[in-house]
């Protein structure tokens, strides 16, 4: 509840009058606002007065406790479990801190005790929560959770009732009233703490009894041994009301264990007692409420008594104060059951039958109206009654029938429909699922229908409250129905206009119009940006009228990752830091925070050429690792001594990553083994075959702390250890063994570049000299097999490449890389399939030792045999191109480089622009999202290499120079799917292209242009005549590419299949990160932001959405999801942060044409083959993929 | 029973056990004012209450008003009328006023008019009878307290007829008139025209003007109608931008209770959203109407037409189909359900 205007008046007019005096009644004004329920005004009464130095210390002194008991009080009027809960939370915090700094204040051992009693109330909402059918499947989980929460509250209440039982010791044994009528009452208040400690433990036991099944011997056991203890409570203290409630409560443990009968002789006592005192009068609502539940049961069936008992204590006007409490619902309640049970005897005649339903359903409509935990079954009896009194039939003729006809078909029919669903899928019978289908779809028709009846029917007389429920339910109606945007409408609508009116009904449609926007998302095609720029809306919103609350934390959640889908982690994770300390997945959020602020230092990375100390590059690193550990350690709080989770776990290896870059090798190696036998690294040491696919002990998870750990053991020089990591990695059941070596060796470039650019050369030299130790190390080895002699090769590239400015230093590194794959070829230890890869390595280090004739003929040689070998396609091309950049080298390689080199008819390397060309052809082939790179990379190296050429100042320099611009302008201006990062990199290419040709700088005609878009209007999208689209495409001044040899489709599969060493893998790891999709509405999202080169790990543990079932949309049973395509890259924030200009990529008329040509072929397939004509073409095998190394989990 | 219809039944108790009482409501609050019309004209309507009090209500802020002894279905019509179901109540007044005289008889006469005026916007059948009986009641009632609604009427039902002459002259007429709230919409109107003609020029400076002259709380209808005016000649002069900031300024700022002015700005924002080829935003801002203000017939209709070519696009065909099935359901008679995107 937001500060009201009268709250503030309120606070003001205390502090002006009393501003200048001492005695300013603050905390009397302070219970006057909590009786009032002002709980969010009194907060910031108590916030005012924390800043204020004129209060007295009694003032001052107990704000703390005075937050608290008002937190408290405000969990308890919240009807929503998210808000209670974090309430609560504040509660406890806000108690115990006061506990804790003024142990020995008066109040300290009520604060303690007030501790205990929202302990208790937490348990209590835990375990209402798990009866609820939303959380059936942590009802355990949830159930244990209470358990918890209620021992704690024992512990408090224990060490209170010993220290009160010792402090009455010290008391004389009697004191007389009159003559010390301080001590006595002294001695009295003392009594009266330890007696209401021992019932809070009593009651403690009770509860924790409640968190067992029905029927169980747990729950009896437990509530025989709270019966004792009330027993034992009320025969020391049989005439206070505390004796008489612990009394009563033992009537309840009999009536939990069903022992009927006796619960009722307890209740009877209070009940007779005809005291008008406000103790006795609220002691007796209790057993007559009890007592009446007994009387309904099954075993007793006394009916008529119920309903003269209730109608007497409804009818006494001393009870009238508590007509609204939960006991006078309640009693209520009771009576309209008895009433309807009443009318179902069968003696009975029919106006009397008649009567006792109309009894009923005036009670259960008075019961529907207030709410609370009868409210539904409330509804339910009133549809029942209505059926039978024939009301069914009837179509509504105003606002509140229609509703409440809509709501019994909700509580009734709809439920029943959604079960008969889960029934029928659990039991996979395909013609039960339809049929269960097309009722629930009736039923939301049918639903839907009266909802907008019953908007359609309101008058100016109409509740307000009821046209806010109506909203609320038809937007939901709206998203069962698959309707998103219509959901996403109406819920908005809700959410701002009727929050005054019904805040229950605006806060849940604050959870449809999440759940709608991020359906609207999923299920949008290719072009996702209104629904980007609508879920921020909704989000923002939500964040905005919803500030405090768990939804508000709860949206900010789901902006932080809408931005980081947007490519901004820097605004991604400045929004999960806005994620309140006391919402339940703060630690989640912090941790999500680091990781958002490593992308961004590894983008940054990447931008500053591995400089990594360039910019704001280190403040990134600095955050990242910050709030990972901030994260990791509440994270780790709330585990305890457990075993961790994939989200853990895929911090603690984010963190060790920016460790081992600073050199905190110990630090990495204390993390990931802390906890013995629950350390990261152990729990992932398990047996190839017992790994799971995913999360914690996958391949991938394993593999990748292993190579922290392995790094961090060579820099603390632990190469035992290293070597004993370095088996765990080889048997971590790895598909392809050489694509981790690949990894690591890359990751060591990696790091060698960025301490080099750092300019850190004392770390950089000591790097080296750890490996070189390593890898000395692992020379020894008695054998050395294919995976060491892979991994030193590996690993003296790395070191080579990192160095490589270094002619002096690097030489040595290739050489001895080139030794190691060199004895892997000569000893015969390569399986074919791989022999080539290994010979690739080979020509990479001859390249980088500058012998390129020798490089270059080992990659002719190679590809003689398997000119499709994509990777030593682009190894050959870059070697030509080294050669002839090199300073001694021959620049007429460089147009080699481009257009290949011919053995006789036959282009044996193709060059860069032949690979660019046969690239291309795969675009509208699967394969094209995994060669797209590659082909980004070859149009690249074409200009890059014209470049080049200029630049080795040949004759013919700026005509290629001229070329390359051209090239590059056309590729630009007709390549309409270049994300921003994509064509910053051709841009600047572009822009040193142009000012090597003298171009002006900053001029407009020299800048590279991109793809311009054309949208075709709903109206011109009609079917085009066979002539119309041929006369386009003759027009169409788009290249097409010619194929040359064998068909699209073999090239794309021997393109695939030779990825021996994962080429496409290394080659991806070099690309900036990548749009993913974001969300799936209620489950745990496992896509998170892309990574950067190196192993990214995400986090887990998306908020879900509780007590709102949202299950797939109906629809007919197998329908094929809508396909969703990824969107290539990400991008560029703007300035603040802010969403960059939008970027459409829709499909061009082309694109549209070839589209609609598919669809027209297919239907003239299918109906040649209805009609037998030749039958159908036989359809197109299936392309496997071929076998790819593992991908980093994301 | 509930309130509703206890509170009908008392109203028709009441009404009949004081049949001899008049009795007006005003649009600027709900309470019914009963006594004796005494003095009307042009501008305003006298009443005398039972316990002596004139009361003057001007012409423009008068709802409903009753003759003592009015037949029920003058009441009965009202009701259907301001519920949206005017071909009710065109039913009901046709029906009671060959039973009527003086007083009584105009007034039925113009609601006549009225309820085909209304009808003549999502049906164009009507317009002929609605002109004509707008004019009718004009020449016959030329002081008449409704002689400037009528006017207002008359001139929007021509508009439609594409009679932009006579339209503007009988707008002229109203602005030239005594009564400073019908001179602000008239003004709309006539900006409305200017823009039907294709002048966005004179049409924005008419409705620049109306916007300025509506600063009074009062006259806050006339305000946010002369914005969607203006948010119209942008439109037209492919100042699209400009259009859609205006509509956003209207959606936000006007009441909630004002959902003719909502649909109207929701209707138009989406069209401006379509001529920048922004359809998914169009189709969003479109279902705005069909979604929360589908009582607005005039543009309900018109928004299920341009989602049903939207939903095509949009890859959603049952959508389509499914708006497609109810314009022509709910307005079979509409230009809308006849355009070959319905």
């Amino acid at each position: 509840m937001q500060l009201s205007n009268f709250g503030k008046l309120l606070i003001c007019s205390c502090v002006l009058l009393t501003s200048a005096a001492a005695d300013e009644p603050a905390l009397k004004f302070l219970e006057g606002l909590r009786q009032r329920r002002y709980f969010d005004t009194a907060l910031e009464y108590i916030d005012q007065l924390e800043g204020r130095s004129d209060l007295p210390q009694e003032v001052t002194k107990v704000l703390d406790l005075e937050r608290g008991i008002t937190l408290r009080a405000q969990a308890t009027a919240s009807a929503y479990s998210d808000d209670k809960e974090q309430a609560l939370a504040r509660a406890e915090q806000a108690l115990k801190k006061f506990a804790t700094e003024n142990a020995d204040h008066p109040r300290a051992a009520f604060a303690n005790f007030e501790v205990g009693q929202l302990l208790l109330e937490r348990a209590r909402s835990t375990v209402w929560e798990a009866e609820s059918p939303a959380a059936a499947s942590r009802k355990n989980e949830l159930l244990q959770s209470a358990r918890g929460l209620i021992d704690q509250a024992k512990g408090i209440y224990q060490v209170a009732f010993d220290q009160y039982s010792a402090l009455n010791d010290k008391y004389p044994a009697f004191i007389d009233r009159d003559e010390e009528p301080d001590l006595f009452q002294e001695r009295n208040q003392v009594l009266l703490r330890k007696l209401r400690s021992q019932y809070q433990l009593a009651r403690c036991t009770y509860e924790r009894g409640q968190t067992f099944e029905m029927g169980s011997q747990e729950r009896n056991e437990t509530l025989i041994r709270a019966s004792s203890e009330f027993e034992k409570i009320y025969q020391e203290n049989r005439s206070t009301p505390l004796g008489r409630l612990s009394n009563l409560m033992r009537g309840k443990c009999f009536q939990e264990q069903g022992d009927i009968g006796r619960a009722v002789s307890f209740y009877n006592d209070v009940k007779d007692d005809r005291s008008n005192q406000p103790a006795v009068v609220q002691l007796r609502a209790y057993a007559v409420q009890f007592r009446l539940i007994c009387l309904n049961h099954e075993t007793r069936n006394d009916y008529q008594l119920v309903v003269t008992e209730a109608t007497e204590w409804l009818a006494d006007n001393v009870n009238r104060p508590l007509l609204g409490t939960e006991q006078g619902i309640g009693i209520k309640w009771e009576r309209a059951l008895a009433y309807e049970k009443m009318s179902a005897e069968r003696e009975i005649e029919e106006k009397a039958r008649n009567q006792l339903l109309n009894a009923a359903f005036d009670d259960a409509d008075q019961v529907s109206q207030v709410g609370g935990r009868y409210y539904e079954p409330a509804l339910e009896m009133k549809r029942r009654i209505g059926a039978l009194r024939g009301d069914r039939s009837k179509e509504p003729t105003d606002a509140l029938s229609a509703y409440d006809a809509a709501k019994a078909i909700l509580t009734s029919d709809y439920r029943k429909a959604v079960d008969a669903l889960k029934t029928a899928k659990d039991s996979g019978d395909q013609t039960a699922i339809q049929s269960a289908t097309q009722t629930l779809n009736l039923n939301l028709k049918e639903l839907g229908r009266l909802l907008q009846l019953t908007l359609k029917l309101r008058d100016r007389d109409t509740d307000p409250k009821l046209v806010a429920s109506a909203r609320n339910l038809l937007s939901f109606v709206y998203l069962k129905q698959n309707k998103n945007l219509d959901a996403v409408i109406l819920a908005r609508f809700c959410m701002e206009k009727d929050r005054a009116v019904n805040p229950e009904a605006a806060l849940e449609a604050v959870d449809i119009a999440m759940a709608a926007v991020v359906r609207a998302y999923n299920e949008a095609g290719e072009d996702k940006d209104f629904e980007i720029q609508l879920m921020k809306e909704v989000m923002e919103l939500i964040i905005s009228d919803y500030d405090k609350s768990a939804k508000g934390n709860e949206a900010r959640f789901r902006l932080a990752k809408i931005y980081g889908d947007l490519g901004d982690p820097e605004t991604s994770a400045a929004t999960y830091l806005t994620v309140a300390p006391e919402y339940k997945l703060y630690p989640t959020a912090q941790i999500k925070a680091g990781q958002a602020y490593l992308t961004s230092w590894y983008n940054g990375l990447i931008a500053a050429g591995g400089e990594s100390e360039a910019g704001n590059l280190t403040e990134l690193r600095d955050n990242a690792a910050k709030y990972l550990r901030t994260g990791l350690k509440l994270a780790r709080a709330n585990l305890g001594d457990g075993r961790p989770g994939a989200e853990v776990v895929k911090a603690e290896i984010s963190l060790a990553d920016i460790n081992n870059r600073q050199g905190n090798f110990q630090e990495t190696i204390a993390r990931l083994t802390a906890g013995a036998a629950n350390s990261v690294l152990a729990i992932q040491q398990l047996p190839a075959d017992q790994r799971p696919a995913t999360g914690v002990g996958s391949t991938a998870l394993a593999a990748q702390t292993y190579r922290y750990m392995l790094r961090a053991y060579i820099g603390t020089q632990q190469l035992e250890k290293a070597l004993e990591i370095m088996t765990s990695l080889e048997n971590v059941g790895e598909q392809n063994l050489a694509a981790v070596y690949t990894e690591l060796g890359k990751q060591l470039e990696s790091e060698l570049e960025g301490l080099k650019a750092a300019g850190d050369t004392e770390k950089l030299d000591q790097a080296r000299t750890d490996f070189e130790s390593f890898l000395d190390r692992v020379r020894e080895r008695d054998q050395l097999d294919y995976n060491s002699l892979l991994w030193i090769g590996e690993t003296y590239l790395g070191l080579g490449n990192g160095v490589r400015d270094q002619r002096e230093v690097a030489e040595p590194y290739f050489a001895r890389a080139a030794e190691a794959f060199q004895q892997m070829l000569d000893e015969k230890l390569v399986e074919k399939q791989f022999v080539n890869a290994i010979k690739l390595r080979l020509v990479k280090c001859r390249t980088a030792q500058r012998k390129y004739q020798e490089a270059v003929s080992m990659a002719q040689e190679i590809l003689t045999e398997s000119e499709m070998l994509l990777e030593g396609q682009f190894e050959a091309a870059h070697s030509l191109a080294e050669w002839g950049a090199d300073a001694g080298g021959e620049p007429d390689k460089l147009l080699e480089a481009i257009g290949g080199i011919k053995v006789g008819e036959k282009r044996v390397i193709w060059g860069y622009g032949y690979l660019a060309r046969r690239l291309a052809q795969t675009r509208n082939q699967p394969e094209w999202e995994q060669l797209r790179p590659q082909f980004l990379d070859a149009r690249y190296e074409i200009a890059n290499s014209r470049l080049r050429y200029f630049q080795t100042g040949a004759a013919d320099g700026k005509q290629m120079l001229d070329t390359a611009a051209g090239e590059l302008r056309l590729f630009a201006s007709r390549t309409s799917d270049l994300s921003d990062v994509e064509f910053d990199r051709f841009s600047g290419l572009y822009d040193t292209i142009v000012a090597e040709l003298g171009m002006g700088n900053n001029d407009k005609h020299y800048t590279l242009k991109r793809f311009e878009k054309v949208e075709v209007p709903p109206e011109q999208m009609v079917a085009r005549t066979e002539e119309e689209i041929a006369k386009d495409k003759a027009e169409d001044p788009v290249p097409t590419y010619e194929p040359e040899g064998p068909g699209v489709a073999f090239f794309g599969v021997a393109l695939l299949l030779a990825g021996g060493l994962g080429f496409g893998c290394y080659k991806m790891m070099s690309k900036p990160p990548q749009r993913k999709r974001a969300y799936s509405s209620d489950v745990n999202v496992k896509a998170d932001t892309a990574g950067p080169p190196v192993s990214m790990p995400s986090g887990d543990g998306e908020p879900s959405f509780e007590g709102l079932d949202i299950g797939p949309p109906p629809g007919p049973p197998g329908t094929a999801p809508q396909k969703r395509r990824k969107k290539k890259g990400a991008p560029k924030a703007g300035p603040g942060g802010k969403t960059p200009a939008k970027k459409k990529r829709p499909m061009t008329p082309e694109q549209m044409e070839q589209a609609k040509a598919r669809r027209r072929r297919a239907a003239k397939e299918k109906a040649a083959q209805e009609q037998g004509e030749g039958g159908p073409r036989p359809k197109k095998k299936a392309r496997k993929r071929p076998p790819q190394p593992p991908a980093d989990e994301k | 029973m509930n309130m509703k219809q206890s509170l009908a039944l008392t109203l028709m108790a009441a009404f009949a056990l004081s049949s001899s009482a008049d009795d007006l409501t005003r649009k600027s609050e709900s309470t019914r004012i009963r006594g004796d019309i005494g003095k009307t004209d042009l501008t305003q309507v006298t009443i005398k209450r039972t316990n002596g009090d004139l009361i003057s209500v001007p012409v423009n802020d008068l709802k409903t008003i009753n003759f003592a002894g009015a037949p029920t279905e003058l009441l009965q019509g009202q009701t259907n009328e301001f519920s949206g179901a005017s071909q009710a109540a065109l039913e009901k007044y046709q029906k009671a006023v060959g039973g009527t005289s003086g007083k009584m008889r105009s007034e039925f006469e113009f609601l006549i008019g009225r309820a085909l005026a209304t009808l003549s916007q999502v049906d164009a059948d009507k317009s002929v009878e609605a002109k004509s009986a707008l004019q009718k009641f004009r020449s016959a009632n030329k002081t008449h307290y409704r002689y400037l609604e009528a006017t207002l009427l008359q001139a929007a039902v021509q508009a439609g007829m594409n009679e932009a002459d006579e339209a503007t002259t009988l707008l002229q007429e109203v602005v030239d008139g005594p009564v400073a709230a019908y001179k602000l919409q008239a003004g709309v109107e006539l900006g409305r025209l200017h823009l039907k003609t294709g002048d966005a020029g004179a049409a924005l400076a008419k409705f620049n003007e109306v916007i300025q002259q509506s600063s009074a709380p009062e006259a806050a209808a006339t305000k946010f109608a002369g914005m969607l005016g203006k948010a119209a000649c942008l439109q037209s002069q492919s100042n699209l931008d400009q259009a859609v900031a205006t509509l956003d300024e209207v959606i936000k700022s006007a009441p909630d209770t004002e959902t003719k002015t909502h649909a109207e700005a929701w209707l138009r924002k989406g069209d401006c959203l379509r001529l920048k080829q922004a359809f998914k935003p169009a189709l969003y801002a479109y279902l705005h109407v069909d979604v929360l203000y589908e009582g607005e017939t005039v543009q309900h209709a018109e928004a299920l037409a341009r989602l049903v070519a939207l939903w095509q696009q949009a890859g959603h065909a049952d959508r389509s189909a499914s708006t497609s099935a109810k314009l022509k359901q709910m307005y079979p008679n509409s230009q809308w359900a006849k355009s070959p995107g319905g």
